[in-house]
């Protein structure tokens, strides 16, 4: 019998073989439970599974995420079919793509498959489920404490060794930095101010809102991340900007967060770990104030991120070279639902960070 | 009598003129190999390959090239990704000839009606180069791109576009190593406030593959 029968006939052989050749590729297999939860009305949803190294990326069983959810999956062909809730989510290995009955929509990373196993990466766990079945999703057990209502910033605990969090709000551009402008000539500085301005006022009970700016004024990226540093001692930072593209095609609102760290920095890599808490945070609750799954959220090395001493995003509204966009982007209700999106990311993201 | 020490005078001068000469030729040479090895050119083969007027003297002079497709990537027609076009380039001897000829066909518009161009047709530069660790630098001309879309996604599209397309293997050539990361410069200094006006230039840039749409043609 040579190797290849042996690890044929052996069930255990086959999961060795199978990790000696994942782990050629970079991926290895230690397990760590992660849990899920969401509740749907009265019903509580949970879901403890095992984490798995992929590729370096922390990835779950989505077979075995949907089965203790209580939904189905069928793979057939390099195509995954998701039944849950009464809703199905269509999924191509190797692709970022998801077509569901709800949204389309992308996740970070593609769903792979190994050994009859589906993983998916565990940051995309809750997106997959939140846009995709509605469920609302969160990691930890968060979902099993009182329903939030959606629209309404909750008074949570929002407190870092006894005092509120500092949230640091920047509104892009201003003064003689108009940022973009629409085809009808709105301008990126209004837009921005104004939907921080609100931002501001909707976090006033829970965290400690403060503004790089709250005029029509110029500040140098340089000058915003020296106030959020030293001045204003935030403990994150949102950046409000627009969108824009040489068409006039692209829409929708998207969020970058920090690049992946380039140091073996535990401070660093919690400040990346949590910046990308805070915009998928933000991207749920923007995706339900407005009815729109986001384009993404990106980690990019912008440069409001290069000096930056804690975590922080920045949230792309809305296209504003997109006519039909850049007529919502200066309409008061919008703006609201903008915020209220903003606000309500930035409270579930506090209340996980406090639990 | 007087004539020896005078011929003893002469031939000296002489001697100190040919030293001389031969080391300003030296320093001449010295100089030369420093600016090939600039431009991505490796001077000792550059040396055994003389033949006469085969051997090219600047990096734009084409040299006996093949027409050879690669891709480069230009942005989905929703601008949230990259994708795969293949453009057909003259393929020369120097990676930092067909990184340009790549660069040129990045400000060329997208094969379909509806994917755009990451670079705008009016952008130019002043300099490319390859250094010896693998860093191509572009020098913009900072008003040449001042039509661009300035946003963090678009300006990440932009980048990426570049990067992802100029540190491509398949641009290696047998002179020049390979390009690791892109440097981005604008009229000849490191990107201040202006432009780019989201996105941090300050260092080299490393290819981003979280930026191209997977599909079957990528995988
Ligand atoms: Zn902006």
């Amino acid at each position: 019998m040579n190797f290849w029968d042996y690890a044929r006939v052996s069930k255990v052989s086959q999961r060795s073989l199978l990790y000696f050749c994942v782990g050629l590729f970079g991926a290895s297999a230690i397990a760590e439970p992660r849990t899920f939860s969401a509740r749907v009305g009265e019903d509580v949803y949970t879901c403890t599974v095992e984490e798995t190294s992929v590729g370096g990326l922390a990835s779950v069983s989505l077979k075995e995420v949907v089965r203790q959810l209580g939904g189905q999956v069928r793979v057939e062909s390099g195509a995954v079919r998701v039944t849950l809730l009464g809703a199905t989510a269509n999924i191509v290995l190797g692709d970022t793509r998801i077509a569901s009955t709800h949204n389309e929509f992308t996740i970070q990373h593609p769903a792979r498959e190994f050994e009859n196993e589906i993983f998916i990466a565990v940051s995309d766990v809750a997106p997959l489920f939140n846009y995709g079945f509605k469920l609302n999703l969160q990691r930890g057990d968060a979902a099993l404490a009182p329903p939030v209502t959606p629209g309404q910033p909750t008074v949570a605990p929002s407190s870092v060794a006894g005092r509120k969090l500092i949230v640091v709000i920047d509104a892009g551009h201003g003064g003689t930095d108009p940022g973009e402008s629409g085809p009808a000539g709105a301008e990126e500085r209004t837009i921005s101010l104004a939907i921080a301005l609100r931002v501001a006022e909707l976090l006033k009970e829970v965290c400690t809102p403060v503004l790089t700016r709250s005029q029509d004024q110029g500040i140098s990226t340089r000058e915003r991340v020296g106030a959020a540093n030293v001045t204003l001692r935030g403990d994150v930072l949102v950046s409000i900007h627009t969108g824009a593209s040489s068409s006039p095609v692209p829409s929708g609102f998207e969020v970058f967060c920090l690049p992946p760290p380039t140091a073996q920095d535990p401070r660093l890599q919690m400040m990346v770990q949590r910046s990308l808490a805070l915009g998928q945070s933000i991207a749920n609750a923007m995706t339900g104030a407005t009815g729109t799954p986001a384009r993404g959220v990106h980690q990019v090395p912008a440069l409001i991120f290069s000096s930056l001493q804690m975590p922080g995003v920045i949230v792309e509204t809305g296209f504003i070279t997109n006519p039909t966009e850049e007529a919502l982007l200066v309409n008061a209700e919008y703006q609201e639902k903008l915020a209220q999106g903003i606000a309500n990311g930035v409270v579930a993201y506090v209340k996980g960070m406090t639990q | 009598m007087s004539d020896a020490p005078n011929k003893s005078n002469l031939r000296s001068i002489g001697m100190v003129a040919w030293a001389l000469f031969t080391l300003v030729l030296f320093f001449c040479v010295l100089l030369l190999a420093n600016e090939l090895m600039k431009s991505g050119r490796n001077p000792l083969e550059l040396a055994e390959n003389v033949d006469g007027l085969s051997v090219p003297v600047t990096p734009s002079a084409p040299s006996a090239s093949e027409l050879r497709d690669v891709p480069i990537y230009v942005a989905s027609a929703d601008g949230r990704m990259l994708l795969p076009e293949r453009r057909s380039i003259p393929f020369g001897e120097f990676t930092v000839e067909n990184c340009r000829a790549a660069l040129d066909e990045l400000r060329k518009p997208s094969n379909t009606g509806s994917n755009m161009s990451v670079l705008p047709a009016s952008a130019e530069y002043n300099a490319l180069f390859l250094t010896e660790n693998g860093e191509l630098v572009i020098d913009f001309v900072t008003s040449s791109l001042q039509t661009t879309a300035k946003s963090t996604g678009s300006e990440a599209l932009m980048v990426y576009g570049i990067v992802n397309s100029l540190t491509q293997d398949v641009l290696r050539a047998q002179n020049g190593g390979p390009v690791k990361t892109v440097r981005f410069l604008f009229g000849g200094e490191a990107p201040g406030e202006s432009f780019p006006a989201h996105f941090d230039l300050s260092q080299p840039i490393a290819p981003n593959a979280a930026w191209i749409l997977k599909t079957e043609a990528t995988q």
